[in-house]
């Protein structure tokens, strides 16, 4: 789906607002990360620079072409590139380009902007894996995020806890001497293939290919972020397409979630799902919506058997 | 019609009459400028050349990839015995070997896009650069027209001066002789006066009209550098982004069959973006080795011929080489006005 230049903003400042109502945690991509990425597409700084607004079809995100070209934009400003930059020097050249080429020097204009921020902030990665040690000794522990612009159109941290006798991860997650952990690219990939597999096969696929035994896997999703014309899935009411409204979504399977839960009115959960021995699974969707669909939203929830936390949206 | 008398007063120049020293140093910074834009030029042509072939490795790398996912396809349809009961075992090893393409295809073609956005930004560089040089172009068209008004008035007041000059000569019913030499002197001092100040601006027109030329053609160039930049730019952009979708959504193995067909179509589009790119290339190189060279030749020329520009002393301008200046310069602002009127024809 492609957005004009006039409905991107709009959209974009719209789909920020739901991210602060909803104020995701550290179990989710890095929000910082996300707000600055959909403020560098927005058209107001970034002009048409970015432009076409691609929406993916699946998610009612911004999709990945769109999300990219931030990125690929965002390494030529901080690689310094002349070349990219081409940034005019004083303000009365910039006048005079205006008055030749308005089109080109509001461009120029964007570019300089574009790069102030993208210089400045971080955005969403592609994909990207971060390993800290969590305990030495008899038993080796680690904690690891994996973030990813999923296939899906979604953006997905997958946060895991993973632990073995000592010596067990000699070769694929290395500690340094400044405590910061090599890993190899090996493991990245493997979290690449397997962040979209269902909760269980995940553990068992993440074990499996570790050598490692999961203690605990959050896997977190920001998305879908449904709006006035985007397709829904049938079974939801046909008045919540008549505002705005995004998708929180975590699953966590570990020991430390003693009671399990599944608060999902969008998926029913599956009676014969067996959490391994010892441990529990929670799954859980929050919303932020236009304040005219939070009524609707609570009772299709509580209809599908789940009492959800609803947060009203007002873009800004 | 030539006015007959000979004011008081010098003619209202719209320039202030150059010196010989001002119209050296005007001609030395318009020689910096040149080659200071020839060499910008230069430098913008290394810079495409550089990115052309950076964006040729890229997509090319993309599309090597191609002949995995052929393979992959190939094994997925073939329906041999062997191939049959093989397929479940080789089934979860395929889907692995095609994630891990789906990333490596990822990987490359972030490299291309970031190539991409390198390649669009630096099309309006050139377009600013483009810009520029015509503003340059319009700007010596102003000193063309502003230095030929000025002739033509110095003509026409050289013109009347003489006429008073040969009045005063042929019989003046002056009858203090000396009131008379002391005219006379006054008025052949202005006449030598407007005929210095006619072949400074002379000098001063000539000077803009011989700028302009390679003014011009570098502005043609750096044009045409702009719009093949900006056709390759548009052309490859919608092939990267074709590739970004597909491969993106490779990641998706239930799709994989009809994801493969449609990335191969991408592969073609990309085959084409990479002929624009060599195309491309071959036309960097031909300003380098060509066309740049040429300029700079024109530069040294022109510089090596400092003198034509200084104009004669002001004591060896003689009555009879006044008119002829005054004519030439008369009959040249005629000319002017008659082709301006007939838009070039006559």
């Amino acid at each position: 789906m492609q957005l004009t230049g006039a409905q991107a903003g709009p959209y974009l400042r719209a789909l920020q607002a739901g991210l602060h109502a909803l104020a995701p945690n550290d179990d989710y991509v890095p929000v910082g990360e996300a707000l600055a990425h959909l403020q560098a597409l927005d058209p107001r700084l970034s002009g048409t620079l970015l432009l076409p607004a691609e929406v993916d079809d699946r998610s009612g995100l911004p999709a990945f072409v769109w999300l990219e070209r931030a990125l690929a934009e965002q390494s030529l400003a901080r690689a310094g590139d002349a070349a990219a930059d081409g940034a005019v020097e004083t303000e009365e050249e910039a006048e005079r380009l205006a008055r030749l080429d308005p089109e080109l020097a509001e461009r120029m204009r964007a570019r300089v902007a574009l790069h102030a921020h993208l210089r400045r902030h971080d955005l969403l990665p592609t994909s990207r894996l971060v390993v800290r040690p969590r305990r030495r000794g008899a038993v080796e522990a680690y904690r690891a995020a994996y973030d990813s612009l999923s296939a899906t159109g979604l953006w997905v941290r997958a946060r895991l806890e993973l632990e073995g006798p000592r010596g067990w991860a000699a070769g694929l997650l290395d500690t340094r001497p400044d405590g910061s952990v090599r890993t190899d690219a090996g493991m990245q990939h493997l979290l690449a293939r397997h962040v979209n597999t269902p909760l269980l096969g995940m553990v068992a696929q993440l074990a499996a290919g570790s050598g490692a035994r999961i203690t605990r896997l959050a896997r977190s999703v920001v998305g879908p972020f449904w709006f006035p014309g985007f397709p829904r899935p049938r079974q939801v009411p046909e008045a919540l397409g008549r505002g705005l409204l995004l998708h929180l979504y975590t699953e966590v399977v570990g020991a430390d979630v003693v009671h399990s839960a599944h608060r999902d009115p969008l998926h029913a959960g599956d009676p014969d799902e067996e959490p391994p021995e010892g441990c529990g699974i929670y799954r859980e969707r929050r919303f932020a919506a236009s304040p005219a669909l939070v009524g609707v939203l609570r009772d299709w929830s509580r209809a599908q058997g789940c009492d959800v936390a609803v947060v009203a949206l007002a873009p800004r | 019609m030539v006015e007959a008398t000979a004011s008081k007063r010098r003619p209202r120049y719209e320039e202030e009459v150059p010196s010989q020293q001002e119209l050296v140093k005007r001609r030395e910074s318009l020689q910096v400028r040149h080659g200071d834009n020839v060499r910008r030029v230069a430098d913008l042509a290394r810079v495409q050349r550089e990115l052309s072939a950076d964006m040729g490795t890229d997509l090319g790398a993309i599309r090597d990839q191609a002949s995995l996912l052929d393979e992959l396809e190939r094994r997925a349809t073939d329906t041999s015995l062997l191939a049959v009961l093989t397929r479940a075992f080789a089934r979860r090893n395929a889907i692995l070997e095609r994630r891990s393409v789906a990333e490596g295809l990822l990987h490359k073609y972030e490299r291309a896009s970031r190539c991409l956005r390198r390649a669009s930004a630096f099309s309006d560089e050139l377009r600013a650069c483009a810009l520029e040089l015509q503003q340059h172009v319009d700007a010596l068209h102003e000193q063309v027209e502003v230095a030929s008004r000025d002739c033509k008035r110095a003509a026409t007041a050289i013109v009347a001066l003489d006429a008073a000059i040969q009045r005063l000569e042929a019989g003046s019913d002056e009858a203090d002789q000396a009131l008379l030499e002391r005219r006379l002197d006054d008025l052949r001092f202005r006449l030598r006066s407007e005929t210095l100040a006619l072949e400074l601006f002379e000098a001063s027109r000539d000077l803009a009209m011989g700028e302009q030329p390679s003014t011009r053609a570098l502005r043609d160039t750096v044009m045409e550098l702009h719009e093949e930049m900006a056709r390759f730019v548009l052309n490859a952009e919608s092939a990267v982004n074709t590739a970004g979708r597909r491969i993106q959504a490779l990641g998706m193995a239930a799709d994989a069959p009809t994801v493969v067909g449609e990335l191969r179509e991408s592969m073609a589009e990309l085959g084409q973006a990479m002929e624009a790119t060599e195309r491309y290339v071959e036309q960097a190189q031909h300003l380098l080795t060509h066309v740049l060279p040429d300029l700079n030749a024109e530069l040294e020329k022109r510089a090596a011929v400092d003198g034509t520009l200084l104009v004669d002393d002001l004591d060896a301008i003689s009555r009879e080489r006044s008119r002829e200046l005054a004519r030439r310069a008369l009959r040249e602002a005629a000319e002017a006005e008659v082709e301006a009127l007939t838009g070039g024809e006559a």
